[in-house]
Formats: C-alpha cells, sequence, structure tokens
C-alpha cells in the first residue's frame, strides 16, 4: 500500500494505492492522525485501491466522524468492487461516496 | 537491622546440582548422552592410534603408547556404556564423564607433550553443554591439576620436553649411539638435572599454558551460566504463553457457550425448524449467531460479524449480543427500530471504534411473515419451495457501532410452508482453497440447492460439506457463521394435516 498526501490549503487530500488490509490499516490511521490537526476538509482519493477489508473500514469510519465536526469528509473515485462493499456495509448511505 | 541470608559458594553449588527443573534436566540428560558419544568417538581414535602404535609409526617407546593408550580406551568406554546403561538419566553421571574424560586426555597429554596440548581444552568446551558454570569451572580445576600432573611426569617419561641444555655433562664428552637409536635415549639417565628440566618446563611451557587456559576456562565459564539463564528465561516465557493459550481455551469456551448451541432448539414448536453453526478461525473470533422467542409467536434471530478478531473482537461480539438481545425484548415490532436502538447503545461506549454487521429477522409463526433490517450484512440467500435458493438483494444500512444515529429500513420476507432462509457471515463466501479461489456466492447457492428441501441442519451441513470439499487443507483466515430457518406453517394446518 501506498500513500500520496496532497495539501491544497486546509483541504487535504490522501491518494491511496493498493490493498487496505490488516497489515496496512494502521500504516493508513498514523497517515489520518498526521493530518487531523491542519485538515479542514479531508478527501480519500481511491483511484488506485484494488481493496479494503473491515479494518480499513474502521479507519474511514473514525475519520469520519472527527471531520464532521470540522469541514467535512468525502471519499471520491471509487472502483466497482470497492464501492460494492461500502454498499454492503452502509457506508455509502451515511458518507459522501462516490 | 536484619541480617542477610548469606547463601555460600557450596550451597549454591549443591543447589545447581541437584536442580530438577524439568527443561534443565532434559537438557543434563542429553548432555551426558552427548558426552558419552564424544567419548565413543574419542575411544575409537584411540584404539586407532593403538593398533598404529603396535605397528611401531610413532617415536615414542611402544611400551609406554600402548600403556596410556590402552588405559585411556577404558577409561573412555565404560563410563560412556555406563552412561548408555541408565539412558543418561542419573546425577552423577555428568561428573564421571567430565571427570573421566579430563583424565584420558591429560594421561594422553602426559605421553605426547605439547603436540596434543590443545586436547586439554576438550573436557571444558564439552561441559558447557551442560549449562552449569560449577561444572565447567570444576572441570577447569580438575584440567589444571592433572595437566600440572601430567607435566611433572611427562618431563620424566613423555615426548617432547627433554630439552638438551638441561643436561649437564662433562666437558669433552662424545655421546655414540646406533643409528636406529633415538638421540635422548643415548643420553645416561643420571646426566638431565631434573629440578632444572622441571623449573625450565614449568616457566617457559607450563605457565604461559596455564594462563591462556584459565582463559579459556572463564570465557567458558560464562558461556554456561548465560546458557543456563537464558533457559531459565526461555521457560518462564513459555508459562507465559501457555497461560495465555488456556485464557484463549476458556475464552472461547465461553463464548461458544454464549450461543443458544441446543439442538433443536424448539422440540416443542411445530411451526417452523431452526439450526445455527458457529466455526472460529482462530481460538476466538468476531462471528455470532442467536435465536429465541420474544414472545408466544415471534422468533427473533440474527447474525452477526464483529470488524476484528481474537480477544478484543470477542468481547465487543459479547456486549453486541446482549444488547441486542435486550433491546429486542422491549417490544419494538420494527428489527430497523431494534437496531436503531442498539446502535446508538454500542456507539455510545465504543472507544475501541469497532463495528459489527448484524442481519436481524422476527419470524411470526402464525403468519409466515419474516420482518428484517441489514446492517451492513450480507445478503441473505431466500427458498421458496419449489424454487430453489437465491440470493436476496435487499437494502443495507449502515453497520452497528458505526455512527451515532444511523437509521435502519425494515423489509417484509414473506414465507409459504416449505418455504426456507439462510444467512452467513463473510467467512463463508470468503473461505479459501489452496489456490487463492474464494468460495463465493455461486457455490453457496449450489450447495444449498443440493437438497433445498432438507430440514435446517441438512441445509447447514450441505454448505459445510460443501466449503470443506472446496478448501481443503488451505489454513482458513475468517470464522463461518451460518444460520438456517425452515417455515412448516401455523400450528393449526400442521395438526390438521397429520
Amino acid at each position: 500500500m501506498k500513500i500520496n498526501i496532497i495539501k491544497d490549503g486546509k483541504n487535504i487530500t490522501l491518494a491511496v494505492e493498493g490493498k487496505v488490509d490488516t497489515s496496512t490499516a494502521k500504516q493508513l490511521e498514523d497517515a489520518v492522525k498526521s493530518v487531523y490537526d491542519e485538515a479542514e476538509t479531508l478527501t480519500f482519493d481511491f483511484k488506485d485501491l484494488d481493496y479494503i477489508s473491515s479494518a480499513g473500514l474502521r479507519v474511514i469510519l473514525s475519520a469520519y466522524k472527527v471531520m464532521i465536526k470540522k469541514g467535512g469528509m468525502k471519499v471520491i473515485n471509487v472502483n466497482e468492487m470497492v464501492m460494492e462493499v461500502f454498499e454492503a456495509t452502509g457506508f455509502a448511505d451515511s458518507m459522501d461516496i462516490s | 537491622m536484619t541480617k542477610k541470608k548469606r547463601v555460600t559458594w557450596a550451597q549454591r553449588l549443591r543447589e545447581e546440582f541437584l536442580d530438577t527443573t524439568e527443561t534443565l534436566w532434559n537438557n543434563e540428560v542429553s548432555s551426558n548422552l552427548y558426552v558419552a558419544k564424544i567419548m565413543m568417538y574419542t575411544a575409537v581414535l584411540d584404539l586407532l592410534f593403538l593398533v598404529l602404535s603396535v605397528f611401531g609409526v610413532f617415536t615414542i617407546r611402544k611400551n609406554t603408547m600402548i600403556m596410556t593408550l590402552g588405559m585411556a580406551f577404558l577409561e573412555l568406554v565404560i563410563p560412556a556404556l555406563l552412561c548408555y546403561h541408565f539412558k543418561g538419566k542419573k546425577k552423577w553421571l555428568k561428573i564421571l564423564l567430565i571427570a573421566c574424560y579430563t583424565i584420558v586426555l591429560a594421561r594422553i597429554e602426559m605421553t605426547l607433550g605439547h603436540n596434543v596440548v590443545l586436547c586439554l581444552a576438550f573436557p571444558v568446551v564439552l561441559s558447557i553443554r551442560y549449562y552449569s558454570r560449577y561444572l565447567t569451572s570444576m572441570t577447569a580445576a580438575l584440567t589444571l591439576f592433572l595437566s600440572g600432573f601430567a607435566e611433572y611426569f611427562g618431563v620424566a617419561r613423555g615426548l617432547g620436553r627433554l630439552n638438551l641444555n638441561m643436561v649437564s655433562l662433562p666437558g669433552g664428552t662424545v655421546l655414540t649411539f646406533p643409528g636406529d637409536m633415538l638421540l635422548r635415549d643415548a643420553v645416561p639417565l643420571d646426566a638431565i638435572d631434573y629440578n632444572q628440566l622441571w623449573l625450565h618446563t614449568l616457566r617457559h611451557d607450563f605457565l604461559p599454558r596455564t594462563i591462556l587456559f584459565v582463559m579459556i576456562a572463564i570465557i567458558c565459564t560464562e558461556i554456561a551460566r548465560r546458557g543456563r539463564q537464558a533457559i531459565l528465561d526461555q521457560k518462564a516465557e513459555t508459562a507465559k504463553t501457555e497461560r495465555l493459550s488456556t485464557e484463549l481455551d476458556l475464552a472461547r469456551d465461553i463464548q461458544a457457550n454464549v450461543l443458544p448451541n441446543l439442538f433443536p432448539a424448539f422440540p416443542e414448536r411445530e411451526e417452523f425448524d431452526i439450526y445455527a453453526s458457529m466455526s472460529p478461525a482462530k481460538e476466538v473470533g468476531g462471528d455470532f449467531y442467536d435465536f429465541f422467542m420474544i414472545d408466544e409467536d415471534h422468533l427473533a434471530m440474527l447474525v452477526a460479524d464483529v470488524s476484528d478478531k481474537g480477544i478484543p473482537a470477542a468481547m465487543f461480539m459479547m456486549a453486541s449480543k446482549i444488547i441486542i438481545n435486550n433491546v429486542s425484548k422491549l417490544g419494538y415490532e420494527e428489527p430497523g427500530k431494534i437496531l436503531e436502538v442498539s446502535n446508538n447503545q454500542i456507539v455510545s461506549n465504543n472507544p475501541a471504534e469497532m463495528f459489527v454487521t448484524v442481519w436481524l429477522g422476527i419470524l411470526d409463526v402464525r403468519t409466515g411473515l419474516i420482518k428484517a433490517a441489514n446492517a451492513g450484512h450480507e445478503w441473505p440467500c431466500v427458498m421458496h419451495k419449489g424454487s430453489g435458493f437465491t440470493r436476496m438483494k435487499d437494502r443495507h444500512g449502515m453497520v452497528l457501532g458505526g455512527l451515532y444515529g444511523s437509521r435502519y429500513r425494515t423489509y417484509d420476507i414473506p414465507l409459504n410452508p416449505g418455504d426456507a432462509v439462510y444467512v452467513y457471515t463473510d467467512g463463508v463466501l470468503e473461505a479459501n482453497n489452496v489456490e487463492e479461489e474464494q468460495f463465493g456466492t455461486e457455490r453457496l447457492v449450489e450447495a444449498l440447492n443440493r437438497n433445498p428441501d432438507g430440514s435446517a441442519k441438512e441445509l447447514i451441513d450441505n454448505v459445510s460439506q460443501a466449503i470443506a470439499e472446496f478448501v481443503k487443507d488451505a489454513p482458513q483466515f475468517d470464522d463461518t457463521t451460518m444460520l438456517a430457518v425452515c417455515y412448516r406453517g401455523p400450528v393449526e394446518e400442521i395438526q390438521k394435516q397429520s
């Protein structure tokens, strides 16, 4: 898994490549935590994400809970397979996921 | 003032020699056998040299050589055989073995002199195998004593130490000896000044060698001490792991027993037939199922999957199970509402930010209508009599434990007599074979349709068997949990028919 942090002022984008599973979720969590303070809005760009496990969903959920109190959070460029996971788990209903 | 209890060196020595700590004792027994083996090898070598000596290959006096090697052979073979006889399981064996080996090597050193001086280090090095610094330091002491002894006698009888500088003969003495005689044999014995020779040997030979040997002995003793410490540390670590594994086993038992696992679950109910199973991939898992009568006519059923595994997931699972169970009995008719209230309770006390996916259905046994709601869980499989199982793509709400205030839509699954519903966790779909293929929905539906009209237990057994045939020996990473319910019809109609 690879994470690119793109900063546009207080709008921060995390572009994630590869797989987020039990072993790599911690890495994503650390990346998210490192930008909490300066981020007004947070965007996950999942253009190159192949797979997300429940451990990864937990990170997204935690981030959502923090960012909802600030400028909001969204997930963009989700591929079909990952979208299925977001839909199946109800995430797609509650969050801005496209 | 309290007097600190002094432990003398002798007490510690005794303690260590009699120590019966299992790991150390096992090591001692295997060390005994190892030393016995080395002694047997040495005996074979000894025999070889003995034969060569008989044929006069060496320059040492034949008789001395045969005597030395012959004695050595006995001293090697007898203790080794004793050790084999007792299978290494005697406390005194280590002392006998090491002492005899030291004596043998000192004897050989005495005869062969500095050529074989390295062999004096053998017993000390071998003794490390026992991880006892006392044994190693005592071996070193014995070696020093015996090598001093060997030195003293070796001067007279041995091979190399007859230093001709120490021979005092009157000036102008002419030594004549036949061609096949050794130089030292030509020197008249009374011409040798033994005191001088001994002192000379002590200074130039014994002293530097002893200093080096003491260094080797100190290093060996330290290695033995550390080895013993490492063994004891490892033993403590193992004990800790064992305790943890016992606790995990207990946790698994507790977890398995909070789920209703007596079948048939409701032998007095003729309207329906229910069966469920859970097999955790790890010691404790995060999956669970549950079913219970809310009142006389309503059967609640649920299957759930916690987002994690191991002890934390199991604890979260227990809490979730109890909350959903309690909320179900508060009188809400809609499963969607039950999930909403449960979710709010779980979210409020969820520092680990775990979540759980749940499918919850409530069957009205009089009409066959299931009201259900889905919190991020797998699609249920529904079978209407005569048409086989298909997956029902119901609408999913947010997982439980995710966000406060999430809402869940309640939907209907109307069942006629002979219909059935099968629910499961993703471990079923994700069961993998060695080629990393997943079991998947197609194989699942196919397995259910092997005998769609079977009992609830038969449905689950068919799926379990299909999974087992598919995965073969591949290790599984996720729990597999399933629940099946078959509706037979209202009790009046069943009785009318029979």
